[in-house]
């Protein structure tokens, strides 16, 4: 395989992802938001949940498809992340196993390595059985016995020296090609990855920016949750950045398990500010 | 996990309709008439005439709002659904590069498609009006 057939394969799926919504996305002209709303996503998330306990039926039809829609591309785009966050593991285990070059110097190197190990086993049986004579035997019987043993044990190690040379010299041609194939793979597969994962991103910002609007507009369509707001004092319209503020009003900041959502709050405040 | 999910051509115009509809914050995004008095509302407007836009699947879809002697009603077909009560609007702003159309949120309804060929200045007046008081009473 080639390193260019790799790439293709590797980031097929993820690319006919990104061309399938960034196609209808452009050709319905949605608008491209400018702020990072997959930051918002946590609190979108909790907005949801909060919503929905409210009225049951905020989640349905469009605004439940959409919500699917943007959870699963969020998802997969958590998961490629992850699988694609170490490029020396994707180099060693996913790519250079596949180059035929490396493949066929490999199995060489397993076969000569095997080969090491099994006259290494056998001069060491030899070297056993030879202790046994503690001198040169003069019994015929014996010294015939004798001397097969010591030619087999210089046959050995004649063999294994010999062996060694070759083992040596493929393990050198195997990081040769790998330091070669390595220079090639590395700023490619970053490069592919960096385009495909912002891609995405963008899929999911569009995606969520929608949602988020669809949210708060079935949201103040819902008798429920209008009424929701009027109890609890809410301020402000139905939108995002009113409910975080409503959430801050009510956080006890003292609590030590509350400070990692506290300044998660005032952050996204600040991203949709 | 579907990554592959495919909206209608009704599913995605109405998504396209939430950024025009941009959903207004009463207090800081309209600017309420001081006193309505000020304005003499025109006795003469009976209908406001609604331009069937390019897209009739998404027109049709929707009820029409019109003011039929003074007050806000839903028409279809010529026959008025129901008047609308002046809590239940809940927002009123006009779509990006076009000033003459303009969207109204309802409650329990859809948007509204409208364009006001005459008199809409004073159709305006009266739906910020209308806000006005609903969000008083609300807030109050």
């Amino acid at each position: 395989m080639t390193l260019d057939e790799f790439m293709e394969t590797y980031f097929g799926e993820i690319e006919k992802i990104n061309n399938f919504h960034f196609n209808y996305l452009i050709t319905n002209k949605f608008t491209f938001p400018k702020h990072n709303y997959i930051e918002l996503k946590r609190f979108i998330d909790t907005a949801t949940n909060f919503l929905s306990d409210i009225d049951d039926t905020l989640l349905k039809g469009l605004t439940s498809k959409l919500y699917n829609d943007v959870h699963s591309l969020y998802t997969y785009c958590k998961m490629f992340k992850k699988k694609t966050e170490y490029d020396e593991y994707v180099f060693f285990n996913d790519y250079l196993m596949e180059v035929d070059k490396y493949k066929e110097l490999k199995s060489k190197y397993e076969l000569l390595k095997t080969e090491i190990e099994n006259y290494n086993k056998t001069i060491l049986d030899v070297e056993i059985k030879l202790k046994r004579f503690k001198e040169v035997p003069k019994n015929e019987k014996e010294l015939t016995e004798y001397k097969k043993l010591k030619k087999q044990h210089v046959d050995s190690i004649y063999y294994i020296s010999k062996i060694k040379d070759e083992y040596a010299q493929i393990r050198k041609s195997m990081i040769d090609l790998e330091n070669y194939e390595r220079k090639q793979f590395i700023p490619k597969f970053n490069k592919l990855r960096e385009i495909n994962l912002k891609k995405l991103e963008k899929i999911i910002n569009v995606k969520l920016y929608y949602y988020e609007k669809l949210l708060w507009l079935k949201a103040s369509e819902s008798y429920e949750i209008r009424k929701f707001f009027e109890a609890s004092n809410i301020d402000g319209g139905f939108s995002t950045k009113t409910f975080i503020n409503y959430y801050l009003k009510n956080i006890d900041e003292t609590k030590s398990s509350n400070g990692d959502w506290y300044s998660y709050l005032k952050k996204v405040l600040k991203v949709i500010e | 996990m579907n990554l592959f999910t495919e909206y209608t051509q009704e599913e995605t115009e109405y998504l396209l309709s939430l950024t025009n509809n941009k959903y207004i914050d009463i207090k800081k995004e309209v600017k309420f008439l001081e006193d309505i008095d000020d304005y003499i509302i025109d006795k003469d407007i009976k209908k406001i005439e609604i331009k069937q836009l390019n897209k009739k699947s998404v027109i049709d879809k929707y009820e029409m709002i019109y003011i039929v002697e003074g007050e806000v009603v839903a028409l279809k077909e010529n026959k008025i659904l129901k008047k609308i009560k002046k809590d239940e609007i809940f927002g009123i702003t006009n779509l990006i590069n076009n000033e003459n159309i303009y969207l109204v949120t309802v409650q329990d309804s859809k948007i509204c498609f409208m364009e006001f060929k005459s008199k809409k200045n004073i159709f305006f007046k009266l739906m910020q009006q209308i806000m006005k008081k609903c969000c008083l009473e609300k807030i109050m």
